[in-house]
């Protein structure tokens, strides 16, 4: 009897330094999301130096492990994943160290508040795994560090006495020294006020409307001035009339030029246009009749006074005759 | 009843007649204050604190709304006297906010924005002139007048064309209208600079090393390796806590921590 229960209890002893000496693998069933991969017994701490400063000045965060299980293989916890952290601090990681005696194990984290409305470092959790539990997943358990208030200021603004390299006074110019004489160019607005707008648009409309009845009044005062000018506005007509400045009054030229106007304006395709060929034309073309039967009766009389010695007709002003004629073909508007 | 109205009469003069007495006096002391530093201009330990006083007077006069391009001139130039680049550069702008056309004014800020050191290729540097060389610089009032008198002589040249097809007026009709076409697009440079900065304060760095982020906080990186220096121009775009959002003159936005700026709080609005 005895040396069963000495069996057993030898069984049971080396049962158990064999699962000491074995690696622990936590479930995957029930982790949770925040495990940090800690295995064995564990509590965790924080301190914070300084507890007092301005938004966005640095601090000095530990966090503090301490343990039962293996402290080598602990990996440094990610406060970023928090969203108490990564909310209201810019985290930096800094060195970590490992105090064997204590059986601990410390992390250091650079923080900086965001804001002045930041008033703690929040509670950290620490999520390990503590083997032996039955179910096995019911082995996870959560320690907390408690939080750590915090003073955050905003930040001071800037004095001018405090302002940075305040420069040496340079070898300025004499004008300034002296204090500055009172000014009278100063801006006045009422220009671009919305009630000026329509008067400002009347004004600079004002010239351009007064001057355009003056040339209407004109237009219709001096009507043959005034197509005289058109005239001179298209290339052919502006030829023409210029070269029937050049003709001294010669039938044979003042009908060239005329017949060349013809076949230039209108496309008359005869080189030395009959009167019949030309009102013909131009009646095509859907020019008035009178019009029409001005330049035959201009044609014919040429003819008669270049091949007919009909001298009355000679004796007119031929020039003055072509360039009604050219000034009333300008004023034409054909289909 | 005479009596009690002369004394009702003179009891509402009482305010104006304090406000404008002590204005001239504080004006006075701050001239004082100018030409004591001025006196003391050898010695910069004395002089400086003098011409600061004179500016910090300046603007309490400014703080009760009298819009005196002068008053802003004296003031930048208590304040450069006194070494502080920034505020004086801030002083200039705000004056020729007032007068725009003030050249004394221009040359001022153009001297002061010569002391900013900026950054070998840092966009911050401020382009010689906002507006071409050659346009130049008149009052609205002097630019609708000519506009005016442009307008009705271009229109007497081009009637007198039309009726006549000489070339002389022609040709003037035709320098008429580009000089007006010039004078246009003055008035709408001008106008446009007006707008900017009704919409947007106008601001100066007041800090050496200022780096601008792309975010409103530390945590954001640096837009540039360039950091700004004091004396800087900008405009303030937005503003989120303590961090305000600005545009440098190339161009360039980021943010940076309002307590590194001086901002021109008293701009008009539209």
């Amino acid at each position: 009897m005895l040396a069963l229960l000495a069996v057993w209890l030898l069984a049971s002893a080396l049962l158990q330094a064999s699962a000491n000496d074995q690696v622990v693998e936590p479930p995957l069933i029930g982790r949770p999301r925040f495990f940090s991969g800690a295995v064995g017994t564990y509590r965790v701490s924080m301190r914070a130096d300084p507890m007092e400063l301005e938004a966005e000045d640095p601090l000095t965060l530990t966090v503090r492990i301490t343990g039962t299980g293996s402290l080598d293989r602990l990996p440094r916890p990610n406060l970023r994943l928090l969203p108490a952290f990564e909310k209201n601090f810019h985290i930096e990681d800094l060195q970590d160290r490992s105090i064997p005696a204590e059986k601990s194990r410390e992390f250091d984290f650079m923080l900086r508040p965001r804001t002045a409305a930041v008033k703690e470092i929040s509670t950290f959790p620490f999520v390990y795994f503590k083997p032996g539990a039955i179910p096995d997943y019911r082995g996870y358990e959560t320690t907390y560090a408690p939080a750590i208030p915090l003073t955050v200021r905003p930040r001071s603004s800037v004095k001018p006495s405090e302002i940075q390299g305040q420069s040496a006074v340079p070898h300025l110019p004499e004008r300034f020294y002296r204090l500055a004489e009172p000014s009278r160019i100063i801006r006045s607005d009422w220009l671009i006020s919305s009630n000026m707008a329509p008067v400002l648009v009347v004004v600079l409309l004002l010239p351009p409307g007064l001057c355009g009845c003056i040339y209407w009044v004109w237009y219709r005062r001096h009507p043959n001035s005034a197509r005289l000018m058109q005239a001179r506005r298209t290339s052919s007509g502006k030829q023409a009339l210029r070269a029937l400045e050049q003709t001294k009054g010669k039938v044979s030229k003042t009908v060239d030029i005329v017949a060349e106007y013809l076949r230039k304006r209108f496309d008359l395709a005869a080189a030395e246009p009959t009167p019949i060929e030309t009102a013909a034309h131009l009646e095509r073309l859907g020019i008035s009749t009178e019009l029409i039967q001005r330049i035959a009766h201009f044609f014919r009389n040429a003819d008669r006074v270049r091949f007919g010695p009909d001298e009355a007709l000679a004796t007119e002003d031929w020039t003055a005759t072509a360039r009604d004629l050219i000034c009333a073909l300008e004023g034409v508007r054909w289909r | 009843m005479a009596l009690a109205e002369v004394i009702l009469i003179g009891l509402s003069l009482l305010p104006n007649g304090i406000a404008s007495s002590s204005t001239d006096e504080i004006r006075n002391r701050a001239d004082e204050a100018f030409h004591a530093g001025v006196e003391l201009r050898g010695e910069p330990e004395r002089s400086r604190p003098e011409f600061r006083r004179a500016a910090e007077l300046y603007e309490e006069l400014v703080a009760r709304v009298i819009q005196d391009p002068s008053l802003f001139r004296s003031q930048g130039n208590a304040y450069l006297l006194s070494g502080e680049v920034p505020r004086a550069i801030l002083a200039y702008r705000r004056g020729l906010r007032v007068a725009p056309w003030d050249s004394e004014l221009q040359q001022d800020l153009a001297y002061a924005r010569g002391l900013v050191h900026h950054a070998a290729g840092s966009l911050a540097r401020q382009p010689s002139g906002e507006r071409p060389p050659w346009l130049p610089k008149m009052s609205w009032d002097l630019q609708f007048g000519l506009l005016c008198l442009l307008q009705v002589v271009t229109c007497v040249a081009a009637t007198r064309w039309l009726i006549t097809r000489h070339i002389l007026p022609r040709d003037l009709a035709l320098a008429g209208l580009f000089v007006e076409i010039l004078l246009v697009m003055n008035f709408a440079c001008d106008l446009w600079q007006y707008r900017q900065e009704c919409r947007h304060s106008v601001l100066v760095i007041a800090e050496d090393g200022l780096l601008l982020r792309k975010g409103n906080g530390i945590s954001y990186p640096a837009r540039s390796d360039s950091p700004v220096n004091r004396g800087t121009e900008a405009l303030l775009l937005f503003e989120r806590g303590d961090w305000i959002q600005i545009e440098l003159a190339g161009g360039e936005i980021g943010w940076v921590p309002r307590q590194s700026v001086l901002i021109d709080e008293s701009r008009s609005g539209d």
